[in-house]
Protein backbone atom coordinates (compact mmCIF):
# COMPACT_ATOMS: atom_id res chain seq x y z
CA UNK A 1 0.00 0.00 0.00
CA UNK A 2 1.29 3.44 -0.89
CA UNK A 3 2.76 5.59 1.86
CA UNK A 4 0.23 8.37 1.04
CA UNK A 5 -2.70 6.04 1.50
CA UNK A 6 -1.33 4.79 4.85
CA UNK A 7 -0.83 8.30 6.10
CA UNK A 8 -4.32 9.33 4.88
CA UNK A 9 -5.81 6.44 6.84
CA UNK A 10 -3.96 7.51 9.98
CA UNK A 11 -5.09 11.07 9.56
CA UNK A 12 -8.70 9.99 9.16
CA UNK A 13 -8.56 7.90 12.31
CA UNK A 14 -6.78 10.57 14.37
CA UNK A 15 -9.13 13.30 13.14
CA UNK A 16 -12.19 11.16 13.80
CA UNK A 17 -11.08 10.57 17.39
CA UNK A 18 -9.89 14.09 18.18
CA UNK A 19 -13.16 15.59 16.89
CA UNK A 20 -14.82 13.84 19.82
CA UNK A 21 -12.34 15.12 22.43
CA UNK A 22 -12.23 18.42 24.32
CA UNK A 23 -9.40 20.73 23.17
CA UNK A 24 -6.28 20.46 25.30
CA UNK A 25 -6.96 16.86 26.28
CA UNK A 26 -4.91 15.32 23.46
CA UNK A 27 -1.70 15.68 21.49
CA UNK A 28 -1.24 14.52 17.93
CA UNK A 29 2.23 13.20 17.04
CA UNK A 30 3.79 13.39 20.52
CA UNK A 31 7.52 13.01 21.04
CA UNK A 32 9.19 10.67 23.51
CA UNK A 33 12.98 10.62 23.01
CA UNK A 34 13.52 6.90 23.57
CA UNK A 35 10.68 5.37 21.57
CA UNK A 36 11.55 3.75 18.27
CA UNK A 37 8.08 4.61 16.99
CA UNK A 38 5.99 7.44 18.38
CA UNK A 39 2.30 6.93 19.13
CA UNK A 40 -0.06 8.71 16.74
CA UNK A 41 -2.08 10.26 19.52
CA UNK A 42 -1.90 10.87 23.28
CA UNK A 43 -5.02 11.52 25.32
CA UNK A 44 -5.41 12.60 28.93
CA UNK A 45 -9.17 12.16 29.52
CA UNK A 46 -8.76 13.05 33.20
CA UNK A 47 -5.78 13.90 35.45
CA UNK A 48 -3.75 10.77 36.18
CA UNK A 49 -4.89 8.83 33.12
CA UNK A 50 -2.73 8.63 30.00
CA UNK A 51 -3.80 6.89 26.80
CA UNK A 52 -1.48 6.27 23.84
CA UNK A 53 -2.92 5.30 20.47
CA UNK A 54 -1.03 3.56 17.69
CA UNK A 55 -2.72 3.36 14.30
CA UNK A 56 -1.58 0.52 12.08
CA UNK A 57 -2.33 0.08 8.43
CA UNK A 58 -0.56 -3.09 7.46
CA UNK A 59 0.24 -3.76 3.86
CA UNK A 60 -1.52 -6.60 2.02
CA UNK A 61 -0.72 -9.04 4.78
CA UNK A 62 0.43 -8.82 8.37
CA UNK A 63 3.91 -10.27 8.55
CA UNK A 64 5.36 -11.56 11.80
CA UNK A 65 7.95 -8.81 11.55
CA UNK A 66 5.20 -6.17 11.47
CA UNK A 67 3.29 -7.81 14.33
CA UNK A 68 6.41 -8.05 16.51
CA UNK A 69 7.33 -4.44 15.69
CA UNK A 70 3.85 -3.36 16.83
CA UNK A 71 4.24 -5.39 20.01
CA UNK A 72 7.50 -3.53 20.65
CA UNK A 73 5.55 -0.24 20.53
CA UNK A 74 3.42 -1.53 23.39
CA UNK A 75 6.42 -2.71 25.43
CA UNK A 76 8.27 0.57 24.96
CA UNK A 77 5.28 2.67 26.00
CA UNK A 78 4.83 0.58 29.14
CA UNK A 79 8.53 0.56 30.02
CA UNK A 80 9.45 4.14 29.07
CA UNK A 81 6.28 6.05 29.84
CA UNK A 82 4.89 3.88 32.60
CA UNK A 83 2.79 0.79 33.12
CA UNK A 84 -0.13 3.06 34.06
CA UNK A 85 -0.35 4.09 30.38
CA UNK A 86 -3.29 2.60 28.49
CA UNK A 87 -1.91 1.54 25.11
CA UNK A 88 -4.38 1.07 22.26
CA UNK A 89 -3.87 -0.33 18.77
CA UNK A 90 -6.25 0.63 15.98
CA UNK A 91 -5.90 -1.54 12.92
CA UNK A 92 -7.46 -1.00 9.50
CA UNK A 93 -9.74 -3.81 8.53
CA UNK A 94 -8.24 -5.92 5.74
CA UNK A 95 -10.42 -6.98 2.84
CA UNK A 96 -9.64 -10.52 3.81
CA UNK A 97 -7.52 -11.74 6.66
CA UNK A 98 -6.23 -15.14 5.68
CA UNK A 99 -6.29 -17.81 8.36
CA UNK A 100 -2.49 -17.70 8.51
CA UNK A 101 -2.64 -14.16 9.92
CA UNK A 102 -5.11 -15.02 12.65
CA UNK A 103 -2.46 -15.60 15.32
CA UNK A 104 -0.71 -12.31 14.48
CA UNK A 105 -3.92 -10.39 15.06
CA UNK A 106 -4.59 -12.40 18.24
CA UNK A 107 -1.08 -11.58 19.46
CA UNK A 108 -1.94 -7.88 19.29
CA UNK A 109 -5.51 -8.29 20.52
CA UNK A 110 -4.38 -10.18 23.62
CA UNK A 111 -1.53 -7.88 24.57
CA UNK A 112 -2.63 -4.28 23.84
CA UNK A 113 -4.88 -2.76 26.48
CA UNK A 114 -7.40 -2.11 23.75
CA UNK A 115 -7.36 -3.48 20.24
CA UNK A 116 -9.81 -2.22 17.66
CA UNK A 117 -10.26 -3.20 14.05
CA UNK A 118 -11.86 -0.27 12.27
CA UNK A 119 -14.26 -1.39 9.60
CA UNK A 120 -16.77 1.26 8.57
CA UNK A 121 -15.52 4.76 9.30
CA UNK A 122 -18.53 6.57 7.93
CA UNK A 123 -21.30 4.97 9.94
CA UNK A 124 -23.00 7.39 12.34
CA UNK A 125 -21.74 7.18 15.92
CA UNK A 126 -18.65 5.14 15.06
CA UNK A 127 -16.20 7.71 16.44
CA UNK A 128 -18.24 8.36 19.56
CA UNK A 129 -18.29 4.63 20.32
CA UNK A 130 -14.60 4.28 19.59
CA UNK A 131 -13.63 7.18 21.86
CA UNK A 132 -16.02 5.98 24.59
CA UNK A 133 -14.36 2.56 24.50
CA UNK A 134 -10.85 3.97 24.50
CA UNK A 135 -11.51 6.38 27.37
CA UNK A 136 -12.86 3.62 29.60
CA UNK A 137 -10.01 1.19 28.89
CA UNK A 138 -7.66 0.24 31.70
CA UNK A 139 -4.15 -1.29 31.62
CA UNK A 140 -4.15 -5.08 31.40
CA UNK A 141 -2.39 -6.89 34.22
CA UNK A 142 -1.34 -9.79 32.02
CA UNK A 143 2.06 -8.37 31.09
CA UNK A 144 3.03 -7.13 34.57
CA UNK A 145 5.46 -9.95 35.40
CA UNK A 146 7.09 -9.78 31.98
CA UNK A 147 7.47 -5.99 32.11
CA UNK A 148 8.84 -6.15 35.67
CA UNK A 149 11.53 -8.60 34.54
CA UNK A 150 12.31 -6.50 31.47
CA UNK A 151 12.73 -3.33 33.50
CA UNK A 152 15.11 -5.06 35.86
CA UNK A 153 17.09 -7.04 33.30
CA UNK A 154 17.83 -4.14 30.96
CA UNK A 155 20.17 -2.56 33.53
CA UNK A 156 23.09 -5.02 33.38
CA UNK A 157 22.83 -5.04 29.58
CA UNK A 158 22.98 -1.25 29.45
CA UNK A 159 26.12 -1.17 31.59
CA UNK A 160 27.98 -2.65 28.60
CA UNK A 161 27.32 0.51 26.61
CA UNK A 162 30.48 2.41 25.80
CA UNK A 163 30.37 4.82 22.90
CA UNK A 164 33.76 3.92 21.43
CA UNK A 165 32.74 0.28 20.94
CA UNK A 166 29.78 1.25 18.77
CA UNK A 167 30.89 4.50 17.12
CA UNK A 168 31.22 3.00 13.64
CA UNK A 169 27.62 1.82 13.74
CA UNK A 170 26.42 5.40 14.14
CA UNK A 171 28.31 6.90 11.20
CA UNK A 172 25.74 7.73 8.53
CA UNK A 173 28.27 7.52 5.72
CA UNK A 174 28.89 3.85 6.54
CA UNK A 175 26.63 2.44 3.84
CA UNK A 176 26.04 -1.30 3.31
CA UNK A 177 28.98 -2.91 1.52
CA UNK A 178 27.44 -6.23 0.45
CA UNK A 179 24.74 -7.02 -2.07
CA UNK A 180 21.79 -8.15 0.03
CA UNK A 181 21.66 -11.59 -1.62
CA UNK A 182 25.30 -12.25 -0.72
CA UNK A 183 25.40 -10.82 2.78
CA UNK A 184 24.28 -13.80 4.85
CA UNK A 185 26.44 -16.33 2.98
CA UNK A 186 29.45 -14.12 3.20
CA UNK A 187 29.05 -13.55 6.97
CA UNK A 188 28.42 -17.26 7.59
CA UNK A 189 31.57 -18.17 5.72
CA UNK A 190 33.72 -15.63 7.49
CA UNK A 191 32.40 -16.64 10.94
CA UNK A 192 33.05 -20.28 10.20
CA UNK A 193 36.62 -19.45 9.21
CA UNK A 194 37.15 -17.18 12.18
CA UNK A 195 35.85 -19.60 14.79
CA UNK A 196 36.82 -22.87 13.10
CA UNK A 197 33.32 -24.05 13.89
CA UNK A 198 30.68 -25.40 11.59
CA UNK A 199 27.82 -22.93 11.11
CA UNK A 200 24.15 -23.91 11.19
CA UNK A 201 21.86 -21.96 8.89
CA UNK A 202 18.47 -20.75 10.12
CA UNK A 203 18.43 -22.29 13.61
CA UNK A 204 15.13 -21.98 15.49
CA UNK A 205 14.79 -21.13 19.17
CA UNK A 206 11.67 -21.46 21.30
CA UNK A 207 10.18 -18.19 22.59
CA UNK A 208 7.41 -17.24 25.02
CA UNK A 209 5.25 -15.33 22.54
CA UNK A 210 2.44 -17.86 22.83
CA UNK A 211 2.42 -17.84 26.62
CA UNK A 212 2.55 -14.05 26.90
CA UNK A 213 -0.29 -13.54 24.46
CA UNK A 214 -2.29 -16.64 25.40
CA UNK A 215 -1.96 -18.17 21.96
CA UNK A 216 -2.51 -21.90 21.57
CA UNK A 217 0.69 -22.80 19.73
CA UNK A 218 4.37 -23.08 20.64
CA UNK A 219 6.44 -20.51 18.80
CA UNK A 220 10.02 -20.38 17.60
CA UNK A 221 12.16 -17.55 16.26
CA UNK A 222 14.37 -18.27 13.32
CA UNK A 223 17.86 -16.79 13.16
CA UNK A 224 20.22 -16.40 10.23
CA UNK A 225 23.21 -18.23 11.68
CA UNK A 226 24.09 -20.49 14.61
CA UNK A 227 26.94 -22.86 15.47
CA UNK A 228 26.94 -26.60 15.70
CA UNK A 229 27.24 -27.59 19.36
CA UNK A 230 26.48 -24.06 20.59
CA UNK A 231 22.69 -23.73 20.79
CA UNK A 232 23.22 -20.75 23.10
CA UNK A 233 24.45 -18.54 20.26
CA UNK A 234 22.05 -16.97 17.76
CA UNK A 235 23.09 -14.53 15.07
CA UNK A 236 21.06 -12.16 12.92
CA UNK A 237 22.55 -10.33 9.98
CA UNK A 238 20.90 -7.14 8.72
CA UNK A 239 21.46 -4.37 6.25
CA UNK A 240 20.61 -0.90 7.42
CA UNK A 241 21.44 2.57 6.27
CA UNK A 242 20.01 5.37 4.28
CA UNK A 243 16.46 4.10 4.12
CA UNK A 244 16.49 2.88 7.70
CA UNK A 245 15.32 -0.44 9.03
CA UNK A 246 13.11 0.72 11.82
CA UNK A 247 10.46 -1.97 11.53
CA UNK A 248 13.19 -4.60 11.48
CA UNK A 249 14.90 -3.03 14.51
CA UNK A 250 11.62 -2.88 16.43
CA UNK A 251 10.92 -6.52 15.69
CA UNK A 252 14.47 -7.43 16.78
CA UNK A 253 13.79 -5.65 20.07
CA UNK A 254 10.79 -7.89 20.72
CA UNK A 255 12.76 -10.92 19.61
CA UNK A 256 15.46 -10.09 22.16
CA UNK A 257 12.90 -9.59 24.91
CA UNK A 258 10.88 -12.74 24.30
CA UNK A 259 13.95 -14.98 24.17
CA UNK A 260 15.10 -14.11 27.66
CA UNK A 261 12.40 -16.13 29.38
CA UNK A 262 10.85 -19.54 29.63
CA UNK A 263 7.68 -20.78 31.24
CA UNK A 264 8.06 -23.35 33.99
CA UNK A 265 4.98 -24.58 35.89
CA UNK A 266 2.94 -21.85 34.24
CA UNK A 267 5.29 -19.20 35.63
CA UNK A 268 7.34 -16.88 33.47
CA UNK A 269 10.98 -16.89 34.54
CA UNK A 270 14.38 -15.97 33.12
CA UNK A 271 15.96 -18.73 31.02
CA UNK A 272 18.07 -21.20 32.95
CA UNK A 273 20.79 -20.87 30.25
CA UNK A 274 20.92 -17.40 28.75
CA UNK A 275 21.30 -16.96 25.02
CA UNK A 276 23.98 -14.89 23.34
CA UNK A 277 22.21 -12.81 20.73
CA UNK A 278 24.52 -11.22 18.22
CA UNK A 279 23.43 -8.77 15.55
CA UNK A 280 25.83 -8.22 12.68
CA UNK A 281 25.10 -5.00 10.83
CA UNK A 282 26.06 -4.13 7.28
CA UNK A 283 25.70 -0.35 7.11
CA UNK A 284 24.76 1.80 10.08
CA UNK A 285 22.02 2.25 12.66
CA UNK A 286 22.63 5.92 13.41
CA UNK A 287 19.92 7.61 15.43
CA UNK A 288 18.89 11.26 15.07
CA UNK A 289 21.63 13.92 15.29
CA UNK A 290 20.89 14.77 18.91
CA UNK A 291 20.99 11.09 19.92
CA UNK A 292 23.04 9.04 17.43
CA UNK A 293 23.28 6.05 19.79
CA UNK A 294 19.53 5.68 20.26
CA UNK A 295 19.20 2.40 18.35
CA UNK A 296 22.47 1.03 19.69
CA UNK A 297 21.32 1.65 23.28
CA UNK A 298 17.89 0.16 22.62
CA UNK A 299 19.21 -3.04 21.10
CA UNK A 300 21.81 -3.46 23.84
CA UNK A 301 19.15 -2.96 26.49
CA UNK A 302 17.25 -6.07 25.40
CA UNK A 303 20.32 -8.27 25.20
CA UNK A 304 21.73 -7.94 21.69
CA UNK A 305 25.47 -7.56 21.17
CA UNK A 306 26.23 -5.51 18.07
CA UNK A 307 29.03 -5.93 15.56
CA UNK A 308 29.67 -4.22 12.28
CA UNK A 309 30.13 -6.53 9.33
CA UNK A 310 33.82 -6.84 8.49
CA UNK A 311 34.72 -5.91 12.07
CA UNK A 312 34.15 -9.27 13.64
CA UNK A 313 37.47 -9.40 15.55
CA UNK A 314 35.50 -9.22 18.79
CA UNK A 315 33.41 -12.18 17.78
CA UNK A 316 35.66 -14.91 19.13
CA UNK A 317 35.94 -13.04 22.40
CA UNK A 318 32.13 -12.78 22.58
CA UNK A 319 31.35 -16.41 21.96
CA UNK A 320 34.14 -17.56 24.25
CA UNK A 321 32.44 -15.78 27.13
CA UNK A 322 29.36 -17.71 28.04
CA UNK A 323 28.29 -15.08 30.54
CA UNK A 324 28.04 -12.31 27.96
CA UNK B 1 14.38 28.92 15.51
CA UNK B 2 13.34 25.86 17.47
CA UNK B 3 10.65 26.30 20.13
CA UNK B 4 10.46 22.65 21.32
CA UNK B 5 6.71 22.94 21.37
CA UNK B 6 6.13 19.31 20.49
CA UNK B 7 8.55 18.06 23.16
CA UNK B 8 7.08 20.30 25.86
CA UNK B 9 3.50 19.35 24.95
CA UNK B 10 4.47 15.70 25.41
CA UNK B 11 6.03 16.36 28.82
CA UNK B 12 2.88 18.20 29.85
CA UNK B 13 0.66 15.31 28.70
CA UNK B 14 2.92 12.83 30.45
CA UNK B 15 2.83 14.75 33.74
CA UNK B 16 -0.93 15.37 33.59
CA UNK B 17 -1.56 11.71 32.79
CA UNK B 18 0.80 10.31 35.43
CA UNK B 19 -0.17 9.06 38.89
CA UNK B 20 1.67 12.11 40.25
CA UNK B 21 -0.73 14.53 38.56
CA UNK B 22 -2.85 15.16 41.65
CA UNK B 23 0.07 16.31 43.82
CA UNK B 24 0.07 20.11 44.34
CA UNK B 25 3.86 20.36 43.88
CA UNK B 26 3.52 18.66 40.50
CA UNK B 27 0.98 21.29 39.47
CA UNK B 28 3.81 23.82 39.91
CA UNK B 29 6.07 21.71 37.70
CA UNK B 30 3.35 21.67 35.05
CA UNK B 31 3.10 25.48 35.30
CA UNK B 32 6.87 25.72 34.93
CA UNK B 33 6.70 23.81 31.65
CA UNK B 34 3.94 26.14 30.47
CA UNK B 35 6.37 29.02 31.12
CA UNK B 36 8.97 27.09 29.13
CA UNK B 37 6.54 26.70 26.24
CA UNK B 38 5.86 30.45 26.25
CA UNK B 39 9.57 31.26 26.37
CA UNK B 40 9.79 29.86 22.83
CA UNK B 41 8.20 33.12 21.66
CA UNK B 42 11.18 35.18 22.88
CA UNK B 43 12.75 36.37 19.62
CA UNK B 44 16.36 36.88 20.75
CA UNK B 45 18.29 33.62 20.70
CA UNK B 46 20.45 34.32 23.76
CA UNK B 47 17.46 35.37 25.86
CA UNK B 48 15.34 32.49 24.64
CA UNK B 49 17.88 29.77 25.45
CA UNK B 50 18.65 31.35 28.84
CA UNK B 51 14.97 31.14 29.68
CA UNK B 52 14.68 27.62 28.33
CA UNK B 53 17.56 26.39 30.50
CA UNK B 54 16.13 28.27 33.47
CA UNK B 55 12.62 26.78 33.17
CA UNK B 56 13.76 23.24 32.28
CA UNK B 57 16.17 23.26 35.23
CA UNK B 58 13.62 24.49 37.73
CA UNK B 59 11.10 21.96 36.49
CA UNK B 60 13.33 18.91 36.76
CA UNK B 61 14.86 20.01 40.09
CA UNK B 62 11.41 20.56 41.57
CA UNK B 63 9.91 17.34 40.22
CA UNK B 64 12.71 15.10 41.46
CA UNK B 65 12.80 16.92 44.80
CA UNK B 66 9.06 16.32 45.16
CA UNK B 67 9.42 12.62 44.36
CA UNK B 68 12.18 12.31 46.94
CA UNK B 69 10.25 14.23 49.61
CA UNK B 70 7.18 12.09 48.93
CA UNK B 71 9.23 8.90 49.30
CA UNK B 72 11.02 10.10 52.44
CA UNK B 73 7.66 10.87 54.05
CA UNK B 74 6.67 7.18 53.92
CA UNK B 75 7.23 5.23 57.15
CA UNK B 76 10.63 3.59 57.47
CA UNK B 77 12.23 5.43 54.54
CA UNK B 78 15.56 7.27 54.63
CA UNK B 79 15.44 10.93 55.66
CA UNK B 80 15.29 13.39 52.76
CA UNK B 81 18.40 15.31 51.70
CA UNK B 82 18.99 18.75 53.21
CA UNK B 83 18.81 20.48 49.80
CA UNK B 84 16.27 20.28 46.99
CA UNK B 85 18.92 20.27 44.29
CA UNK B 86 19.13 17.90 41.34
CA UNK B 87 22.31 16.29 42.67
CA UNK B 88 20.84 15.66 46.12
CA UNK B 89 17.71 14.07 44.66
CA UNK B 90 19.78 11.93 42.30
CA UNK B 91 21.96 10.66 45.15
CA UNK B 92 18.87 9.88 47.24
CA UNK B 93 17.31 7.85 44.42
CA UNK B 94 20.62 6.10 43.76
CA UNK B 95 21.09 5.16 47.43
CA UNK B 96 17.53 4.47 48.50
CA UNK B 97 15.36 4.09 45.43
CA UNK B 98 11.74 5.15 45.06
CA UNK B 99 9.54 2.26 46.12
CA UNK B 100 12.44 -0.04 45.22
CA UNK B 101 12.98 1.52 41.79
CA UNK B 102 16.08 3.38 40.59
CA UNK B 103 17.00 5.46 37.57
CA UNK B 104 18.27 3.37 34.68
CA UNK B 105 21.96 3.59 33.84
CA UNK B 106 21.49 5.94 30.84
CA UNK B 107 19.10 8.24 32.70
CA UNK B 108 21.43 8.43 35.68
CA UNK B 109 24.11 9.49 33.17
CA UNK B 110 21.66 11.96 31.62
CA UNK B 111 21.13 13.61 35.02
CA UNK B 112 24.91 13.98 35.41
CA UNK B 113 25.05 15.60 31.98
CA UNK B 114 22.13 17.94 32.72
CA UNK B 115 23.93 19.19 35.82
CA UNK B 116 27.27 19.59 34.04
CA UNK B 117 25.78 21.27 30.96
CA UNK B 118 23.82 23.84 32.82
CA UNK B 119 26.70 24.61 35.18
CA UNK B 120 28.81 25.16 32.09
CA UNK B 121 26.44 27.81 30.74
CA UNK B 122 25.40 29.31 34.07
CA UNK B 123 28.94 30.04 35.18
CA UNK B 124 30.55 31.31 31.97
CA UNK B 125 29.89 34.89 30.88
CA UNK B 126 28.50 35.46 27.38
CA UNK B 127 28.32 31.75 26.66
CA UNK B 128 25.07 30.38 25.17
CA UNK B 129 24.19 26.96 23.83
CA UNK B 130 22.95 26.56 20.26
CA UNK B 131 19.65 24.86 19.37
CA UNK B 132 21.40 21.49 18.99
CA UNK B 133 22.81 21.62 22.51
CA UNK B 134 19.49 22.79 23.90
CA UNK B 135 17.79 19.95 22.03
CA UNK B 136 20.15 17.43 23.64
CA UNK B 137 19.72 19.08 27.05
CA UNK B 138 15.96 19.02 26.71
CA UNK B 139 15.91 15.42 25.54
CA UNK B 140 17.84 14.45 28.63
CA UNK B 141 15.43 16.28 30.90
CA UNK B 142 12.49 14.63 29.10
CA UNK B 143 14.04 11.20 29.60
CA UNK B 144 14.70 11.89 33.27
CA UNK B 145 11.25 13.36 33.93
CA UNK B 146 9.68 10.54 31.93
CA UNK B 147 11.43 7.86 33.92
CA UNK B 148 10.65 9.63 37.20
CA UNK B 149 6.92 9.63 36.37
CA UNK B 150 7.08 5.82 36.10
CA UNK B 151 8.02 5.61 39.80
CA UNK B 152 4.96 4.82 41.88
CA UNK B 153 3.90 7.69 44.21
Amino acid sequence: MARESRSAFKETIVRGITNELPPGSFQKRPYFPDLLRQPDLLIVPEPGKLIAIFVYQFTRRISWQAALASLEDLFEMKLNVGSHTVVCAIVASQAENPESEHDRLELLRNTFDRFVVVEAQNEPGVWEDLVGGINTSVPKERLSAFLGFERERSQPFLRRFEEENYRELTVRSNAPIFKSAELEDSVAESLSRLTERRVVRHPRIRNVKGEIAHLPDRYYFEFDIGFEGRPDIAIEVIQAGKHGAREKLRSLMTKGRLLKYEVVDNQLQPRAWPLQLILIIDGNIAGPDHDPYRYVRSLLSVGWELLRVGRTERFRELIGNENL
Amino acid sequence: MKTFRREISTILMQLRGSPWAGHPDVADVIEEYIHFERSGKTPTQSRRVSLQIFHASRAIDSFLAHIVQNEAAKPGRAVPPAHRTLGSSQVYVRDNGIDGRHFSVPVDGDIDSIRNDRNHYLHRANCFPNDGTINQFLNRTIRAIGEATTFPP
